[in-house]
C-alpha cells in the first residue's frame, strides 16, 4: 500500500477510528491486523517472513537473556508461525478472499507448495526444539554467543537469498568466465519482497541488544509482533531500535494535542515532497538516464534531478512514516536532517538516512573497532561499514561502487581532519564546504542512478569531456515540482538558520506559515496529476 | 547545529491550540486566495474557436466537470461552434478521399489517427493502392467498428481495415470519449457492444450527429435522458468527472477532480492490462476479439478483404497481439502488428505526442500493402 494513494488514506481513516475507542490492548491487536494487511497489500506471501523473522528474534531474545522459554511462550508463537506458514504458503489466497467476495475462480485453494508446508513445519520445529535443548546445556556466555549467532545467521540467510542469491550466482560466474572457466548462470526466478532489508534490520538489532545487555527482552510475543510490524515504518524506514520503540508498544500510550498537530503537518508536509517535487522530477531524471549517448548538460541535468527527487521521495516517506506514527502517540526517531547542507561526508551520513547510518554504526563500525586504532585501521573500517552499507541499498555493483566511493570519502575527510573535532565556520567557508561537499554528493548520486557500470563509466566521460554541452536531451520537470523546489528551498534556508530546529516556524507569524502551507497543499494537488511513483527506497 | 526538538514540556499547550486553529484559518485563507488567483490569472477563453489558450490556462482548466467543457465549446451553430465538435460523427460519416491512383485497388482504413497517417502514407507510398480513410480523432475500435457497419461505400473497397490499439483497449466498452478520455472535451459517440451466445448486440448511442447532439444537449429533459444510457451502458462514466456544478469555478475542485480522473484512467487500464499481458476473460479483451470476429464474417461475406491492424503504444510490448492471436488464427484473418515490425519500448520510434514516425507509417504501409497483395492473390485463386 502506497501512503499518496486514496487506499492508504482510507486505510488510516478505518484504522484511526477504531484506535481512538480501543483500549491499550486492543489498540496493539489493531496495530498488528493493520501492519499485515498493509504489508500484505503487495505479496500475501512475503507476509510470512515477516512472520518468521519475528517468531525467530522473539525465541532468541528470551533465550539469550534467559535460557529457557515457558510454556506459553513456545506454543504461541509456533502456533502462529504454523498457521502462518499454512495459509500463507499452502493457501491461495488470492483465491480464498475471491471467494469470500464472491469472484473466485474455481482456481485450487491448495498451493502445490502445501505438501513441503506439512513436511516442512514439523521438521523445523523438530530443529528447533533440539537447538533449544542443546543451547539450554551450554553456559551462558556461549549459551548468549551461539543463540545471536543463529538469530543472526538465520535472519541474514533469509535476506541473503531473496536479495542477494542471482547477483552473486551472475558475479560468480563473470568471474569464472574471466579466470577462462566455461560457466553458465542459471537464476532461481526470485522476487524481492518489500522492504525485507528495514525489517530484517530492524528485528536483528533486538537480539544484538540483548546479546549486549543493553535491553531487556519481552514476554508478550505481540507486543514483540507489533513492534517489528508497525506499519508506518515497516517496509521504508525509519530502522527502529527497540530500545525506542518496544517500550512505546508495551505501554499504554497518550495521544497529546500536540503529537496531532504535527503528525498532521508531517504527513502534509512528506506528501508535498513526494507528490509534488519527487514524482514531478522523476521524469527528468528516468529520461536522463535512459538516453545512450547523453551530453554533459543531460547527465547533469538528470542527475541534480535524481539528487532532488531521492531526497523528496525518501525524506517525504520518513516524514509521513513520523507523522502516522505520532497520530497513534508513537515517536519514531529522525530520519533526515537537511543532508543537503553538509559540508563534510561525516556531516552527511549524520544527516542522511540516520537510522541506517546510525545502524552501521552501531552494529558493524563499532565493533569493527571504530576508530580505536590507528588511523589506517579507522579507514579500513570506514570503507567496510560503507562498502556493506552500500550493498545493503541493492544486489548491484553500482551500490557497490556508491558504498566505496562514500568510504573513501569518509577516509580522505578523516585522514584531512585527523581527529580534530568539528569547527565552527565563518559564513563563507561554510558555504564553500556546502557547495563543494554538494558536488561530491551529487556524482555519489550518478553511481547510485546508474543503470550499469557502462553508463557509469560512459557518464563520468562525459562529465570530464563536456560532450554535447549544455544540451539537455531530457523532459522537463512538473510545474509542481519546480515550484515545490523553490519552496523547499526557501523553508529548508529558513530552518537551516535558525540553527536546525524543525519547529523553527514557530517563530514566524502565522500569516506567513499559513502562506507557506497553503502553497504547500496546492502544490501538492497539483502535484496529484504526476505520475505516482513508487517509493525508490520500497526495492531495498 | 541543535537538533531538531521533540518534546514540549514546557510550551504552553492552550497557546499551541489557539497558534494551531489561527494558522489553519490562515491556511484556508490563502488558499481560497489562491483558488480565486489562479482563475483570474490563468483564466481560460471562453471563445469556442479559440484554440490555442496559454498552457497554465489549460493547465489549471483540466479537471472542469465534461458538461462543463461541452457547455463552453458548443454552439448550435456550426460556424461558431468549436472544430472538435464536429468530428466523428457517424451521421454524416465523413470518409477521406484521396487522389485517384489509376488502375489502384480501394482500400478503406478504420480508426482514429494512427489509421489516418497510415493511410496517407499508404497512398505515398508506389503500390498499386488507393487509400481511403474512415476515422475519428482518438477513436476506439467499437466507434471504427460502428463506422465499417455504417459506412454506405464500404463495397467500393477490395479491403477493409480495421485498427486497434493497445492504450484504447479498455475503452472500446464506451460509447463516447467524453466518459473516458477526461483530458479533452469530443462529444462525438460510438456504439456498444455487448457479448451474448449468438455473437454481438449492437446498442447505438442517443445521438448520432452534431445537430443531434447541440439539440440534446440544449433541451435538458432529453440530455438527462441521454445520460441516463450513457451511465447504463458506459462503465466510464462518472457522475463526479462529467456533470457541472458551482464546484467547476474552483481550481481547487478541478486538480482533485482531475487527480481522480487520473486514478480511474489508470485503474481502468490495470484491469485489462496486467504487466505481461491483456487478461483474456477481462471484457475489453473479450469485446476485442468478438469485433474482430464479426467484422471478418461480414467483410468477407460482402467480398471485402479484412485486415486488423494492431497498433502496439509507446511502451507497450506486443500484449495486444498475444491477446488477439488464437481468435486471428483460428479465423484466419490477416493481421498487421506494429510490434512485430517497430519496437514499443524504443521512444525514437515514436513522435513526441505519440504517433510512429513518418518511417515507421512508411514501414507499416509497405507491410499492409504485403499482406493485402496475398489476401487479395488468395481471393483471386479461390475464385
Amino acid at each position: 500500500m502506497l501512503f499518496n494513494s486514496l487506499d492508504f488514506l482510507v486505510f488510516l481513516a478505518i484504522v484511526y477510528a477504531f484506535y481512538r475507542v480501543l483500549p491499550f490492548r486492543g489498540q496493539n491487536w489493531l496495530l498488528l491486523v493493520a501492519g499485515y494487511v498493509f504489508y500484505g497489500w503487495w505479496d500475501w506471501r512475503f507476509l510470512f517472513l515477516l512472520i518468521f523473522s519475528t517468531t525467530i528474534d522473539f525465541w532468541s531474545g528470551l533465550v539469550l537473556d534467559r535460557g529457557r522459554l515457558t510454556r506459553h511462550q513456545v506454543i504461541v508463537p509456533g502456533l502462529f508461525l504454523t498457521g502462518a506458514a499454512l495459509l500463507l504458503l499452502g493457501c491461495n489466497m488470492s483465491e480464498l478472499l475471491g471467494r469470500l467476495r464472491g469472484d473466485g475462480t474455481e482456481a485450487p485453494l491448495l498451493t502445490p507448495m502445501m505438501q513441503y508446508v506439512l513436511i516442512g513445519i514439523p521438521v523445523f520445529l523438530a530443529g528447533l526444539t533440539l537447538a533449544y535443548r542443546v543451547l539450554a546445556t551450554l553456559p551462558e556466555e556461549r549459551r548468549r554467543k551461539t543463540c545471536v549467532g543463529i538469530s543472526v545467521t538465520l535472519q541474514l540467510v533469509v535476506l541473503g537469498f531473496f536479495k542477494y542469491f542471482n547477483f552473486f550466482i551472475d558475479s560468480l560466474v563473470a568471474s569464472l568466465n574471466a579466470a577462462g572457466f566455461a560457466a553458465q548462470a542459471s537464476h532461481f526466478s526470485i522476487v524481492l519482497p518489500v522492504g525485507i532489508s528495514f525489517y530484517t534490520f530492524q528485528s536483528m538489532s533486538y537480539a544484538i541488544d540483548i546479546y549486549r545487555r543493553e535491553l531487556k527482552p519481552t514476554d508478550r510475543f505481540f507486543d514483540f509482533a507489533v513492534f517489528v510490524g508497525f506499519f508506518p515504518q515497516l517496509v521504508a524506514g525509519p530502522i527502529e531500535r527497540a530500545r525506542n520503540l518496544l517500550p512505546q508498544m508495551s505501554q499504554p500510550r497518550q495521544i497529546t494535542g500536540d503529537q496531532i498537530r504535527r503528525g498532521c503537518f508531517l504527513i502534509m508536509f512528506g506528501m508535498f515532497k513526494k507528490v509534488a517535487i519527487a514524482d514531478g522530477m522523476a521524469m527528468v531524471a528516468d529520461q536522463a538516464y535512459a538516453v545512450p549517448d547523453a551530453t554533459w548538460g543531460t547527465v547533469v541535468a538528470g542527475t541534480l534531478a535524481f539528487a532532488v527527487q531521492i531526497y523528496c521521495d525518501f525524506s517525504g516517506y520518513s516524514d509521513i512514516a513520523r507523522g502516522v506514527a505520532k497520530l497513534f502517540g508513537i515517536e519514531l526517531m529522525y530520519n533526515f536532517n537537511q543532508p543537503y547542507f553538509a559540508g563534510s561526508p561525516r556531516d552527511f551520513w549524520q544527516r542522511w538516512h540516520i537510522s541506517l547510518s546510525t545502524w552501521l554504526s552501531d552494529y558493524l563500525y563499532k565493533p569493527l573497532g571504530g576508530n580505536r586504532g590507528s588511523l589506517a585501521f579507522t579507514c579500513r573500517n570506514l570503507m567496510l561499514t560503507m562498502l556493506l552499507g552500500g550493498l545493503w541499498h541493492g544486489a548491484a555493483w553500482n551500490y557497490v561502487l556508491w558504498g566505496l566511493y562514500h568510504g573513501t570519502a569518509l577516509s580522505v575527510h578523516r585522514v584531512i581532519v585527523n581527529g580534530r573535532g568539528p569547527a565552527r565556520d565563518r559564513p563563507a567557508l561554510a558555504i564553500l564546504k556546502i557547495t563543494g561537499f554538494g558536488i561530491i554528493t551529487l556524482y555519489g548520486w550518478l553511481l547510485f542512478r546508474a543503470r550499469s557500470f557502462d553508463q557509469v563509466v560512459n557518464y563520468t566521460a562525459t562529465l570530464f569531456s563536456g560532450r554535447g554541452g549544455l544540451e539537455i536531451d531530457a523532459g522537463r520537470p512538473a510545474i509542481s515540482a519546480v515550484a515545490g523546489l523553490l519552496l523547499l528551498i526557501t523553508w529548508e534556508i529558513a530552518q537551516y538558520r535558525s540553527g536546525g530546529d524543525a519547529r523553527f516556524y514557530r517563530q514566524i507569524h502565522p500569516t506567513i506559515v499559513g502562506l507557506a502551507i497553503a502553497f504547500m497543499l496546492f502544490l501538492t494537488l497539483m502535484g496529484t496529476s504526476n505520475e505516482p511513483a513508487q517509493f525508490i527506497y520500497f526495492q531495498f | 547545529m541543535s537538533p531538531p526538538s521533540s518534546s514540549i514540556s514546557s510550551f504552553d499547550e492552550r497557546a499551541a491550540r489557539r497558534r494551531g486553529w489561527v494558522t489553519i484559518a490562515w491556511v484556508a485563507l490563502w488558499l481560497a486566495i489562491l483558488d480565486v488567483g489562479v482563475n483570474v490569472a490563468f483564466a481560460y477563453p471562453n471563445d469556442p474557436k479559440n484554440l490555442h489558450p496559454s498552457k497554465l490556462a489549460l493547465y489549471f482548466d483540466y479537471g472542469r466537470s465534461m458538461e462543463g467543457r461541452l457547455r463552453r465549446i458548443t454552439r448550435s451553430h456550426r460556424e461558431f461552434t468549436a472544430p472538435i465538435t464536429l468530428a466523428g460523427w457517424y451521421d454524416p460519416l465523413v470518409a477521406v478521399e484521396r487522389p485517384a491512383k489509376p488502375g489502384a485497388t480501394e482500400v478503406t482504413i478504420y480508426g482514429m489517427s494512427h489509421a489516418v497517417r497510415l493511410a496517407d502514407a499508404l497512398q505515398a507510398t508506389p503500390t498499386k493502392f488507393q487509400a481511403r480513410s474512415v476515422g475519428a480523432p482518438g477513436a476506439t475500435t467499437n466507434w471504427s467498428y460502428g463506422a465499417f457497419l455504417r459506412d454506405p461505400d464500404r463495397r467500393h473497397s477490395k479491403v477493409a481495415v480495421l485498427a486497434i490499439m493497445s492504450s484504447t483497449l479498455p475503452m472500446i466498452l464506451s460509447p463516447s470519449p467524453m466518459d473516458w478520455n477526461t483530458s479533452f472535451a469530443m462529444p462525438y459517440t460510438a456504439d456498444r457492444f455487448i457479448e451474448t451466445a449468438g455473437g454481438l448486440r449492437q446498442i447505438k448511442p442517443p445521438y448520432e450527429s452534431f445537430p443531434e447532439y447541440v439539440s440534446t444537449f440544449n433541451d435538458p429533459p432529453a440530455w438527462t435522458q441521454a445520460l441516463e444510457q450513457f451511465a447504463r451502458t458506459d462503465p466510464f462514466y462518472d457522475s463526479f468527472l462529467f456533470r457541472a456544478s458551482w464546484l467547476d469555478n474552483s481550481t481547487l475542485v478541478r486538480l482533485i477532480r482531475r487527480a481522480w480522473a487520473q486514478r480511474r484512467d489508470r485503474e481502468w487500464r490495470n484491469r485489462a492490462l496486467t504487466a505481461q499481458s491483456h487478461d483474456r476473460k477481462s471484457e475489453p479483451v473479450r469485446i476485442a476479439n468478438a469485433i474482430v470476429i464479426d467484422f471478418a464474417r461480414r467483410a468477407r461475406a460482402e467480398g471485402i478483404v479484412p485486415v486488423i491492424y494492431i497498433i502496439d503504444s509507446f511502451g507497450y510490448g506486443d500484449q495486444l497481439t498475444r491477446a488477439l492471436c488464437s481468435t486471428l488464427a483460428r479465423e484466419q484473418i490477416p493481421y498487421v502488428s506494429t510490434s512485430q515490425h517497430i519496437d514499443p519500448k524504443t521512444p525514437t520510434n515514436y513522435l513526441p505526442d505519440g504517433h510512429f514516425t513518418d518511417a515507421n507509417d512508411r514501414k507499416l504501409a509497405a507491410t499492409l500493402a504485403q499482406v493485402m497483395d496475398r489476401e487479395l492473390a488468395k481471393t483471386a485463386i479461390g475464385r
